[in-house]
């Protein structure tokens, strides 16, 4: 923020700039108040509240949401599911992001092409090929299992089997959003200059060194922006879980707000979805931090 | 470039690689296209076929006359437009009082809404659905409209584009006796059209792919955007497989085409915001 503000306020006289900031700070202060500062305080109050709109039941009951929540394993499946889930499309988005992106930059009039592709998927709709997906997991009909019944390999239940389930969620997730990564790590390389590589060459440097040496450190910056936006991401991941399994089989692929959504919007417990929204916001609020503590020691050195 | 033999076996293994990898992205958008002009005896039979036997618009025809599907694109096209251009001229221009103009409380109040980009979304959907029915907007689209008009990902962008934009041209429209609202519309946003262009990829990405608001909001099925409609047929069983594909791919191919038009552009700019971000 280099040049702060140059107008300087002119005391004579009402002037445009004090009703352009005055409108402005009251909108802002409005909106915010109104869809944030109010629902987070009304959703805090809430959760200590047996809260049923239908029912227009709003009673005070303590901490009762939270004990009831803590004492059903669905929230420890679901926090389960969520952090394995967060945990491995983050990991596998950003390696894969990056290892594709390197691939792509060394190919020269392919370059464009490829980098489309991979990025294709990225700008569909998510209702839209989770449903195509839900089709090629299919155990009787679907593609998937006739290729693999093909090459002699047994067929499986996927997304009807609740060990595979949540897996092949995720590998619908990567495969729709590795392009993005892919697309920012590209954009990234073109920024670390080719004498660098040109030098390490001359120093007998082969890709795999130049690579860890050169590349990864330069790009540092850009991976921990990757990780941070997917962690964010895909901790909140709803709709494809809801397209693709709708939590099951039975509450195997449940994750927070997959479990949060069943109880406010199937059984009308708005108190206990309050209680089990703020679970969520406590633990990303712990990762968050964690990484930026992480990312200050890794600064230090 | 020296061309040693290892170097050639090592960059054709890299060629292979990127080309498998492309085939496991496009297959499943292959897969959607050719099946939806197949029937639906032809989808379920065993073994799969590859192409359409007796290729059929049949499912088109359904699904873009009988189930709506040409009016649920409309009203997601339109939605999705409004629902961007607002986000975009309200991030410009509280991105333009934060960037050059000066008062008191404007750093804490740009940390304040920084702060909101730390709450999950879900932590606000419970209680803003019953504001929604409070204020009478459930089923409305002002139930969506409204609580997205600004974002703050979009303020805090633009903020970083307009402290990019030289002072002097600000301070040669106030030499000329040119008010604030003058300065912003003439002299602002027509040097914001890289920004806007960049942002807008974005915005327009998240407001068409919106489902769960919109699914708990609408209620009437006239009003249905595309994600919800395609929802519907998203049953315990498939019944109507050969519908399923054609609606999807009513859903993705026009914004495919779109990107194939413009990929360049559109590709550099969010490359931008991730750069900036």
């Amino acid at each position: 923020m280099q040049h702060e503000s140059i107008i300087k306020p002119r005391h004579h006289r009402w002037d445009s700039r004090k009703t352009m900031i005055l409108v402005a700070a009251s909108a802002l202060i409005l909106y915010y108040s109104i869809f944030f500062v109010f629902p987070i305080g009304y959703a805090l109050v809430g959760s200590f509240f047996n809260w049923m709109p239908t029912k227009r039941v709003f009673s005070f009951i303590g901490f009762e949401n939270y004990n009831k929540i803590f004492s059903q394993s669905t929230l420890g499946l679901a926090m389960k599911n969520t952090l394995l889930f967060t945990l491995i499309v983050t990991l596998f988005r950003t390696a894969f992001g990056l290892l594709l992106a390197v691939l792509i930059n060394m190919r020269g009039k392919t370059k464009t092409l490829f980098r489309m592709i991979y990025f294709l998927p990225y700008i569909t709709s998510t209702v839209a090929v989770s449903m195509v997906w839900k089709w090629l997991f299919e155990p009787s009909a679907g593609p998937l299992n006739y290729y693999l019944s093909q090459i002699g390999l047994p067929t499986q239940l996927f997304l009807k089997d609740s060990n595979q389930a949540l897996f092949c969620v995720m590998l619908m997730t990567i495969w729709k959003e590795t392009g993005y990564a892919t697309v920012i790590f590209m954009a990234g390389l073109t920024n670390i200059p080719s004498t660098l590589y040109e030098a390490a060459e001359i120093d007998g440097a082969n890709r795999i060194q130049s690579f860890s040496h050169i590349t990864l450190p330069l790009l540092k910056s850009t991976i921990e922006f990757i990780v941070l936006t997917s962690f964010v991401t895909f901790s909140q991941t709803f709709t494809q879980i809801d397209l693709m399994t709708g939590g099951g089989p039975g509450k195997s692929t449940y994750t927070m707000v997959y479990y949060l959504y069943q109880e406010a919007f199937s059984s009308n417990r708005f108190g206990r979805a309050s209680a089990i929204a703020f679970v969520l916001f406590a633990v990303i609020l712990v990762f968050s931090l964690l990484q930026l503590r992480m990312r200050r020691n890794g600064g230090d050195l | 470039m020296k061309h040693s033999g290892t170097k050639k076996l090592s960059d054709i293994f890299m060629v292979i690689f990127l080309c498998l990898g492309s085939a496991i992205m496009l297959y499943p958008f292959i897969y959607m296209i050719l099946s939806s002009f197949k029937e639906n005896q032809e989808i379920i039979r065993i073994p799969p076929t590859f192409l359409p036997e007796k290729p059929t618009f049949e499912h088109y025809q359904l699904v873009l006359g009988e189930k709506n599907f040409g009016l649920f694109f409309w009203n997601s096209l339109w939605l999705t437009i409004v629902r961007t251009s607002i986000v975009l001229y309200s991030g410009a221009f509280f991105g333009y009082v934060f960037s050059k103009l000066r008062f008191r409380g404007k750093e804490a109040l740009f940390l304040f809404i920084l702060a909101t980009m730390m709450v999950p979304w879900p932590v606000t959907i419970v209680p803003q659905y019953q504001m929604m029915s409070w204020f009478g907007w459930v089923g409305k689209y002002s139930s969506i409209i409204i609580p997205s008009l600004f974002s703050t990902f979009s303020i805090y962008m633009m903020r970083q584009f307009i402290d990019a934009i030289p002072n002097e041209l600000i301070e040669a429209g106030v030499v000329d006796g040119a008010g604030q609202f003058s300065i912003f519309h003439f002299i602002i946003l027509p040097n914001l059209t890289a920004a806007i262009s960049a942002l807008g990829i974005f915005q327009f990405l998240w407001a068409w792919d919106d489902y769960l608001w919109p699914f708990l909001m609408l209620q009437n099925m006239k009003m249905y955007t595309l994600p919800v409609g395609l929802s519907l047929f998203n049953g315990q069983y498939f019944n109507d497989n050969g519908g399923i594909f054609a609606a999807s791919s009513v859903a993705v191919l026009p914004v495919m085409i779109v990107y194939l038009m413009f990929q360049n552009q559109l590709t550099e700019g969010i490359a931008a915001t991730g750069i900036k971000g």
